[in-house]
């Protein structure tokens, strides 16, 4: 396993995998979307309470689970470049960044959407609207803290630092329903107990949440590569590998 | 549910498909940006390269 692991941290390696993996990637993304999101719309039943409205939670949950996935994703990536000083793995985390912030922005706006008429507000100083809204100033002040530096090392030092210590953000996000008191509704899907959503409500859910990691590992491929190419400027396998791109 | 309903839904059909607009939008940008990033980074490398290997030619001849 180890041999493997030291295999994917080599840069041409990683470039030609996530070239390799990224159809498998792709369209079955594209497939669960379509299928999740016409389960969504579609087949699930109206909410008793919420009518047709609750049909957004088929993007806005698929969007925050991924921001903080992203972010966890990010972190740990910046902790393995710091630790094990593994340049591929700063890589990572800096292809995540832009990705994260893109769905952190998602599921700001489609909450605040959501929230207008359910809880008759755009905007609430919510222990989880401000913790995503923290998210989102972590993502941006990491990419600006990266473009702040000229000296590729020297930004991923500094970044890996702020996305290390961002990190507990991640669980604060997650636990804030549960640790206060949140205008936001609780937890519905948990790992110990059984779900508070019924089933016929819940599949397209879950089927929406892999689609999107599916297609968060889609982009990274894409991400990944350009940060690769654009760190290894002079390396002598870029001539076989751009010959045969 | 016919197609009136569907964008209606019950009053809430604008709420409902600003989201799903705005999350299409999210996911063809992500999509396009990528793709982008990695064609620019491309170019440049073939750039870097072709400058190397005309150089490397004339310092041998």
């Amino acid at each position: 396993m180890w041999l493997w692991f030291h295999k994917l941290s080599s840069p041409p390696y990683a470039y030609r995998t996530a070239g390799l993996v990224r159809p498998w990637l792709f369209w079955p993304a594209i497939a669960l979307m379509a299928i999740g999101a016409f389960g969504g719309l579609v087949l699930a039943p109206e909410d008793y309470q919420q009518k047709d409205a609750f049909r957004i939670i088929y993007v806005h949950v698929p969007s925050a689970s991924l921001s903080l996935m992203i972010y966890t994703v990010m972190a740990v990536a910046a902790a393995v470049g710091v630790i094990w000083r593994i340049k591929l793995a700063h890589a990572v985390a800096a292809a995540c960044a832009p990705i994260g912030a893109w769905f952190t922005v998602a599921t700001l706006v489609t909450g605040s959407i959501y929230g207008k008429p359910m809880w008759g507000t755009w905007w609430e100083w919510d222990p989880r609207l401000t913790s995503e809204l923290i998210l989102l100033f972590l993502y941006l002040g990491y990419m600006a803290l990266r473009a702040s530096f000229d000296d590729t090392q020297r930004a991923d030092r500094a970044s890996a630092i702020l996305a290390i210590v961002g990190v507990v953000n991640v669980p604060i996000v997650k636990y804030s329903v549960v640790w206060w008191n949140s205008l936001h509704q609780g937890p519905s899907i948990s790992k110990l107990a059984a779900p508070s959503i019924e089933g016929s409500m819940l599949w397209p859910l879950l089927i929406m949440m892999l689609a999107f990691v599916l297609y968060f590992g889609a982009v990274l491929c894409d991400r990944l590569r350009g940060e690769i190419l654009r760190r290894e400027r002079n390396a002598s396998w870029l001539t076989e590998s751009l010959a045969r791109s | 549910m016919n197609l009136k309903d569907m964008l209606d839904m019950g009053d809430y059909g604008v709420y409902v498909w600003s989201c799903y607009g705005l999350v299409l939008a999210v996911l063809v940008l992500n999509v396009w940006l990528g793709r982008r990033a990695l064609a620019e980074q491309v170019l440049h490398a073939r750039r870097r390269l072709k400058i190397s290997e005309s150089s490397s030619g004339e310092s041998s001849s």
